[in-house]
């Protein structure tokens, strides 16, 4: 299973790389929003998207939006914020994110979140 | 005994116990912070306070996950001062302080890990 | 000139604003490329087009960045993300959501043609509120400054006119100077209305005189082409200056609009037929259709006493179909003491409008004809309330002793208190036997007359 990450803080990214390798699962990493769209124009096999919500160079939300109507439209997608966000959280179900998991996150709670939604997805 | 500010518990919980990386990621941190400390205190001298609050706002995972909680409310202020432009004032000495302290840390872990 | 003034600031804050807009954009450019930027790979070439694309994005500065996204395109063709924002911002940009007025965008998220009307009907709103105020106020002016000139001429032409109709010799020099004032239009107009409002009080050789020098001056052609005029006011304002200057060359004109619609015009029509035919001044009654109002009524008899006019026998209209015409010849023969109309008179008392009979009854109190009063004892108990009324202050006005009895029966058997007092001051204003019969009832104990004839008796209340 390929997970797309895309997240602009280094340390997060490396550290989400690394618990989800951990998993069994093939990451792919992105720095921004415009890497992730790179990505996924041309790799179709991948089977989740684990976003930040702020990121430069085509935010969170605008990738949601694009990955809905410009690629997969079913493509799991989870995205990682933090606390005291609601209303943008909110904001990006309505675009079309399926999850959401607060940072700092618990590696157990983000490896089951995936692990669902991938479930979900395959039925 | 040493007392030390920072606390590795997060990460290792992250990496499963994986001493390499932690290695890496405290080696990221302290190559990175410094650098980022000093964009901190150019901005605020340019008075540019949003991008200020932007670069707040990334420089708190790695506080995260060195353990660092005490400089929580540190960050969570500069962000908040920065971002709705009031207290201007308190700013230089939060980043003093947010310096201060993070270059202590980054002296710790450069001795405790042979960085 | 104010037009010119306000065009005039409009250009130059349009220009400013362009020059604005360029200088923002001069801000906002990219810095000259050096020899050695030119060297650099063509990564850092598409990373820097990206970066400006996207900060250009960010500030809706959609040309600048579509520009930068289509030179990351051109150095990376295959990648996705400037492809995606040059189709993004080429939708924006085609989409008619802003309002492009060549030098300035402005993006309000509306229909592009809908802002541009907006904005059409703001400046044309603006620009006509403006022209319309100078003109006010210029017109305003004019007006003031023409009124004044106009009260000078009006004070200047009188004393010439009363120099010219009081002096004792011919003075030539005086009327080559009116002759040169009725050559113009405007002066013709304040000399006629002077002459008119002289005419109201001058009379014999003075105003023979005027006159003649109307005639002179060929002032009658004007107010004869007025009463020749479509419109009602020019009109009647003709009829008015030929009937004060008693000239006669309009009177068909004038007998046509004794029965106008127009009641202003119809009531000068009426008022020039009695000035200029005082053989038959009132003729048009004869054939008057419509209404006489009480104001035509009233404008009539102020020209018959003002004016000293002839009077007509009234009488002559009393069988008139027209029922104001009736009332007006019996209000008429009331105030002129026209008496010998009486036999004629007595048949109103059965015309088949209360009005009328009620007029009639007036006019025989009014002059006191006592040979009335047996008939209006006749036709009491079939009358109207109002008309018994008047019949009982008809007999008040004429005491006489034969309609004591009646009045006696009136204050017996009428419950109206109103009737029951206008019948006691009657019996009241018979004299010795009027003061005795009211005594007498005064201490009756049969009915409560106390009250009514204590009020009657009572000599504060007259």
């Amino acid at each position: 299973m390929k997970i797309l990450v895309c997240e602009d803080d280094t340390m997060t990214l490396k550290a989400l790389e690394h618990r989800l390798k951990k998993e069994g699962y093939t990451v792919i990493t992105a720095a921004d929003g415009k890497k992730a769209a790179e990505i996924l124009s041309t790799d179709t096999d991948i089977d989740l998207l684990l976003t930040d919500l702020h990121m430069p160079m085509l935010g969170g939300l605008e990738l949601i939006s694009l990955v809905r109507s410009n690629f997969k439209s079913n493509l799991p997608i989870i995205m990682l914020t933090r606390v005291g966000l609601e209303e943008t959280v909110l904001h990006a179900f309505e675009l079309g994110a399926d999850d959401y998991i607060t940072k700092p996150f618990n590696p157990d709670e983000l490896a089951l979140r995936i692990k669902r939604l991938l479930i979900k997805n395959k039925v | 005994m040493n007392i030390r500010w920072y606390d590795l518990a997060y990460l290792d919980e992250i990496s499963g116990g994986d001493k390499d990386f932690i290695l890496d990621m405290i080696q990221t941190f302290v190559s990175n912070a410094p650098d980022e400390l000093n964009d901190l205190k150019n901005i605020a001298k340019n008075s540019e306070w949003s991008r200020l609050g932007e670069s707040a706002h990334k420089f708190a995972p790695g506080l995260q996950f060195l353990g660092l909680t005490s400089l929580r409310p540190v960050i969570n202020q500069l962000e908040e001062f920065a971002f709705e432009q009031k207290k201007l004032e308190l700013i230089p000495d939060l980043i003093a302080k947010l310096e201060s302290q993070c270059l202590q840390v980054i002296d710790e872990l450069k001795k405790d890990f042979n960085i | 000139m104010n037009r010119c003034i306000i065009q005039g600031r409009f250009i130059f804050l349009i220009t400013i604003i362009f020059f604005l807009q360029h200088y923002s954009s001069i801000v906002f450019a990219q810095p000259e490329k050096s020899l050695s930027e030119k060297s650099e790979s063509s990564e850092k070439r598409y990373e820097r087009a990206i970066l400006w694309g996207e900060r250009f994005y960010q500030l809706h500065l959609n040309t600048l960045a579509l520009k930068q996204f289509d030179k990351a395109h051109k150095i990376k063709p295959g990648a996705y993300f400037p492809t995606y924002r040059s189709n993004q911002l080429k939708i924006k940009l085609h989409q008619p959501k802003n309002t492009n007025l060549g030098f300035m965008v402005f993006d309000f998220n509306k229909p592009g043609i809908l802002i541009s009307a907006l904005i059409l009907v703001i400046l044309f709103s603006f620009t006509s509120m403006v022209t319309a105020l100078t003109i006010v106020l210029v017109n305003r002016n004019h007006m003031i400054l023409a009124e004044k000139r106009k009260q000078h001429l009006r004070e200047e032409y009188q004393t010439m006119l009363v120099n010219f109709l009081f002096a004792k010799d011919i003075n030539e020099e005086l009327i080559q100077k009116i002759r040169r004032i009725a050559s113009t239009n405007i002066n013709r107009r304040i000399l006629i209305d002077q002459m008119i409002d002289l005419s109201i009080t001058l009379t014999g050789l003075e105003k023979e005189r005027l006159k003649e020098l109307y005639l002179a001056l060929k002032l009658d052609q004007d107010s004869n082409k007025k009463a020749l005029a479509k419109k009602w006011h020019i009109k009647a304002k003709g009829f008015r200056e030929l009937a004060f200057m008693n000239i006669h060359s309009a009177n068909s004109e004038i007998i046509n609009c004794l029965s106008s619609k127009n009641d202003v015009l119809r009531m000068e029509a009426q008022f020039a037929m009695v000035r200029l035919n005082p053989d038959n001044s009132f003729g048009f009654l004869d054939f008057l259709q419509k209404r006489f109002t009480l104001w035509e009524q009233l404008n009539v008899y102020e020209t018959i006493t003002f004016h000293h006019l002839e009077l007509p026998n009234f009488e002559k209209w009393l069988q008139s179909d027209n029922d104001s015409v009736v009332m007006f010849s019996l209000r008429m023969i009331s105030v002129f003491k026209q008496i010998s109309a009486y036999n004629s008179m007595l048949s109103l008392l059965e015309h088949t409008n209360p009005e009328i009979r009620n007029q009639t009854i007036q006019v025989f109190g009014n002059l006191k004809i006592i040979e009335s009063l047996p008939h209006l004892k006749r036709i009491y108990k079939n009358e109207t309330y109002s008309n018994c009324m008047t019949i009982v202050s008809a007999m008040g006005k004429m005491p006489d002793n034969s309609m004591l009895s009646f009045l006696k029966l009136v204050l017996d058997k009428e419950d109206d208190v109103q009737l029951q007092i206008e019948a006691a001051k009657a019996i009241n204003k018979m004299g010795e036997e009027g003061s005795v019969a009211l005594t007498k009832l005064l201490n009756s104990d049969y009915k409560n007359y106390q009250i009514i004839i204590k009020h009657v008796l009572d000599k504060r209340i007259s």
